[in-house]
């Protein structure tokens, strides 16, 4: 699970500086074009569709629960993280079947969250495959006639608790002072 | 504060949650001590909330102009605090949520929360009232901490729904949130539908239709006037809210005026009926019959 984990995060794209960014006009366009993205296997293609859909100064966040009390995060601007993550598409492959998804928003602003069966296969060798649940949450804004993910964490399901959970949603109600 | 939490209501407040601040990772719900921290201290001059973030946390914030254009601004904790002292220079803050939903697993929790916020001007005491929505990210890096916090101020062509600002929380706080509640100055009284109006007490009397002439002949032809006098008998009748007369208090009058004064009313058309606080009233008319 560990090694899972880390080829997870490991998300290789290089910064492209003059990508042409893509009107996408509803948020379920935006998460449905960064899986997409996620799962390009060519690196230019995919460097440019991860800049389309991202804003400037935008945050990726990746946590790596172990257990349920260890976790570990590793957080930064897409740009750090994609040079921290440069060579794991020549060796991996991935694959995103959504399994479920749910959005609140409001005007311009949106929160998507997102539970994922991720399956990473090796590109040499035996082309041993693995396989987890993570579920992802997305901040999104609408800005110049279109939607941008301003930020992106996401966490691994782990056996002692169903990442179920996630997309429960709490309603707490908080009484006003007079 | 309810939580309703995976099918479990617990009701909770902040200021319980404050009590466990103290060992916050010991507590059952740990992000809403931050949650609840967060708010406190922002609503405060002289605690800070640059702590209460990551430290590459971003707060980004959507506001509009007069015109309905939007204004996009990003900042990291510390300026996030630099602009809320700004606003402090003329302004008490204060800003608490008022419903929040929140998701989340293990090192990961979300918070997507209306939010009402106060400035009281320092001089002159003018409130402000703002409302919000704003999107929480947290996650456990050293505690819990705040990771990313998107806020953006209501549009006023696009409400806050009901359900995120519901009446049975913030009635105490008026309806309209752009701008302070005030009591209203002029006392009114409040519409009671089965009480029977004098004319001298509504807004508007009842006015019977049609040219006024209509209503001359018809009190001709049943021996009937509107001013009191030396041959005729007062009597009563009363216009209920639907127009329609009914004839009341005949208790001055003979077997055949009585008969006389009903073939009179029966023989109205339906009136405009008495006006008062913008509602229609039930009114009482006294006329007299020879």
């Amino acid at each position: 699970m560990r090694k899972l984990f880390y080829i997870s995060i490991a998300l290789s794209l290089t910064l492209s500086t003059n990508a042409q960014r893509v009107i996408l006009e509803s948020p379920q366009d935006v998460v449905n074009a960064f899986f997409k993205a996620s799962s390009e296997s060519n690196d230019s293609s995919r460097t440019a569709m991860f800049n389309a859909i991202f804003s400037a100064s935008c945050q990726v966040n990746s946590i790596n629960q172990r257990d349920s009390k260890n976790a570990t995060s590793k957080l930064g601007s897409l740009s750090s993280f994609l040079e921290q993550s440069s060579s794991f598409y020549d060796s991996y492959s991935l694959a995103f079947d959504e399994v479920e998804r749910s959005i609140n928003y409001y005007e311009d602003i949106a929160s998507v969250h997102s539970l994922v069966y991720q399956t990473v296969t090796e590109e040499k060798g035996i082309k041993t495959q693995y396989e987890q649940f993570l579920w992802y949450n997305f901040d999104l804004i609408y800005s110049d006639n279109g939607w941008l993910i301003t930020s992106v964490s996401w966490i691994n399901g782990i056996d002692s608790q169903p990442i179920d959970d996630a997309l429960i949603q709490d309603t707490i109600w908080h009484t006003l002072k007079k | 504060m309810i939580v309703t939490s995976k099918h479990i209501v617990v009701f909770i407040s902040f200021s319980m949650l404050a009590l466990f601040s103290s060992k916050a990772q010991n507590s059952p719900f740990p992000y809403l001590n931050l949650m609840d921290e967060y708010f406190t201290n922002s609503s405060s001059e002289d605690k800070s909330i640059a702590g209460l973030f990551s430290e590459k946390a971003a707060i980004r914030t959507i506001t509009y102009t007069e015109n309905g254009s939007q204004e996009l601004n990003t900042f990291s904790a510390s300026a996030f605090e630099a602009e809320l002292n700004t606003l402090r220079t003329d302004y008490n803050l204060f800003q608490e949520p008022v419903v929040l939903l929140s998701q989340g697993y293990g090192a990961l929790e979300t918070f997507f929360c209306s939010v009402h916020t106060r400035l009281v001007h320092k001089t002159d005491g003018d409130t402000i009232h703002l409302r919000s929505m704003q999107s929480f990210q947290l996650i456990i890096n050293g505690g819990w901490k705040i990771h990313h916090l998107t806020i953006q101020n209501e549009n006023l062509w696009s409400p806050i729904s009901e359900q995120l600002w519901p009446k049975e929380l913030t009635h105490a706080i008026g309806i309209n949130p752009r701008t302070a509640p005030k009591e209203s100055s002029e006392s009114f009284d409040e519409y009671d539908p089965n009480k029977v109006y004098n004319t001298a007490d509504v807004d508007e009397k009842p006015v019977y239709p049609g040219q006024p002439a209509l209503f001359e002949t018809l009190l001709e032809t049943f021996d009937v006037v509107l001013s009191a006098n030396n041959t005729h008998t007062p009597f009563t009748i009363e216009i209920q809210e639907d127009g329609l007369a009914e004839l009341k208090y005949v208790n001055d009058l003979s077997g055949a005026q009585i008969e006389k004064a009903k073939s009179f009313v029966n023989s109205m058309l339906i009136w405009y009926p008495a006006i008062k606080d913008k509602a229609s009233v039930r009114c009482k008319l006294i006329m007299y019959i020879q």
